[in-house]
């Protein structure tokens, strides 16, 4: 009787112990997607909302082009305390549909400067997980920095019912920043609403050259010529945007 | 195979690949698509991410409801790939006569938390496309029950 006792006792801790382990590795494995509202509100903060008290070449508090891979890290902890090994931070760092990006960086040490660095919001996740975004929506940049310097829209009105998709690219060459919008047409237009937004991107580069430089990557295959601006492919040019931004949701942009 | 980028993925950064497919039976006996696979290979461009696929749009009996699109990894990996992106068919999406094609399937891939890929070192893409201009695209490989009949793998 003895043995049979001990026997159901030590399977009961193997139970109990294996149960443990389970939900220790269930907390480690979600901490990255688990978000409590003082960590949204971090977040929102720091990457939502336009860093307007902060010059040029201080975004968010990371200096692109200046600052190492070290820095970035210490700074993107702050904001997603599961963040793990330089590999997962050289991959991005995402939680529920907002993300903070490093450029690619090739053999990544940790005293590697950091190219470039993006913010990426999906808002169909954001909302859902309870993320204020008024910061970084199409009108809010477009109010914030003006007019931008040049403007593309990537689409193809005969595809418009198939891929339904365009991207929208925004270059600010004095803040050396640009914003692309990955949208859905709506009714055959480009409305720059969060609601028509699959993903929207702040990209912010050291200075104008290194903006330059990227655009190239950004709006061709390889580095090649960039491709005919929105008012040649479009109803609007560059200087409507701010008229854009004041109704988003009426002045939607038509493909020529 | 036919093949060109989807007009807003023909740059070096995307956060989605999205490549229009054009399967043609250029043989003499009906096809049955659900014998075919078809792989489109490319970089991840990460350690830690999973991958994401799914069909956008398809002319095919069904819809995206008869199309599979899954991903793989290259072992061992290449340089100019590790993933690809395979696309298969259910019964209900039928067959291709002599002579038909499925024209535009339209598929995508993302990674889990949706950083951009570069496409420049990505096996299967065509840095050349700049129009929506079918290709006969060997770069993209077709298999019939496991077999390989077009194109050349990595």
């Amino acid at each position: 009787m003895t043995t049979f006792f001990r026997g159901r006792w030590i399977t009961m801790l193997r139970l109990g112990l294996s149960l443990l382990l389970l939900l220790t590795l269930a907390a480690g494995s979600s901490l990255l997607r688990a978000q409590d509202p003082a960590s949204r509100q971090k977040i929102e903060a720091a990457l939502l909302t336009m860093p307007t008290q902060c010059g040029k070449p201080c975004f968010w508090d990371i200096r692109p082009g200046v600052d190492t891979l070290a820095q970035f890290q210490s700074f993107a902890a702050q904001l997603y305390p599961g963040l793990g090994d330089l590999a997962t931070l050289v991959d991005g760092v995402e939680s529920n549909g907002v993300g903070l990006y490093v450029a690619p960086i090739k053999e990544a040490t940790l005293d590697a400067v950091v190219p470039y660095v993006y913010v990426r919001l999906r808002p169909e996740s954001a909302t859902t997980a309870g993320f204020t975004m008024n910061g970084i929506t199409p009108a809010a940049v477009i109010t914030e920095f003006g007019n931008p310097t040049q403007a593309y829209l990537l689409a193809n009105r005969a595809q418009i019912n198939k891929s339904n998709r365009f991207r929208l690219f925004l270059v600010y060459r004095p803040q050396a920043a640009l914003y692309v919008m990955t949208g859905k047409f709506e009714g055959g237009k480009a409305c720059l609403t969060l609601a028509n937004a699959v993903t929207v991107t702040l990209y912010r580069f050291k200075d104008g050259a290194d903006l330059d430089e990227a655009l190239k990557e950004f709006l061709t295959p390889a580095k090649g010529t960039l491709p005919p601006s929105i008012a040649a492919t479009t109803d609007k040019n560059a200087a409507d945007f701010t008229a854009i931004a004041a109704n988003p949701a009426a002045a939607c942009i038509s493909l020529r | 195979v036919q093949y060109y980028p989807e007009s807003t993925t023909r740059t070096q950064f995307v956060e989605s690949i999205i490549p229009q497919i054009n399967i043609v039976n250029t043989g003499t006996e009906p096809l049955p698509l659900s014998e075919l696979k078809l792989r489109y290979y490319f970089t991840k461009d990460s350690q830690t991410q999973a991958l994401e696929a799914a069909c956008s749009w398809t002319a095919l009996p069904g819809t995206c409801a008869n199309v599979t699109v899954t991903t793989g990894t290259l072992t061992p990996a290449l340089t100019v790939a590790d993933s690809y992106l395979e696309v298969g068919f259910t019964a209900g999406a039928g067959s291709l006569p002599v002579g038909g094609q499925t024209l535009d399937l339209i598929v995508r891939v993302n990674k889990a938390n949706w950083s951009d890929f570069d496409q420049s070192n990505d096996y299967s893409f065509d840095p050349t496309s700049t129009s929506d201009t079918w290709k006969d695209w060997s770069k993209v490989t077709l298999y019939r029950n496991g077999t390989l009949i077009w194109g050349l793998q990595p």
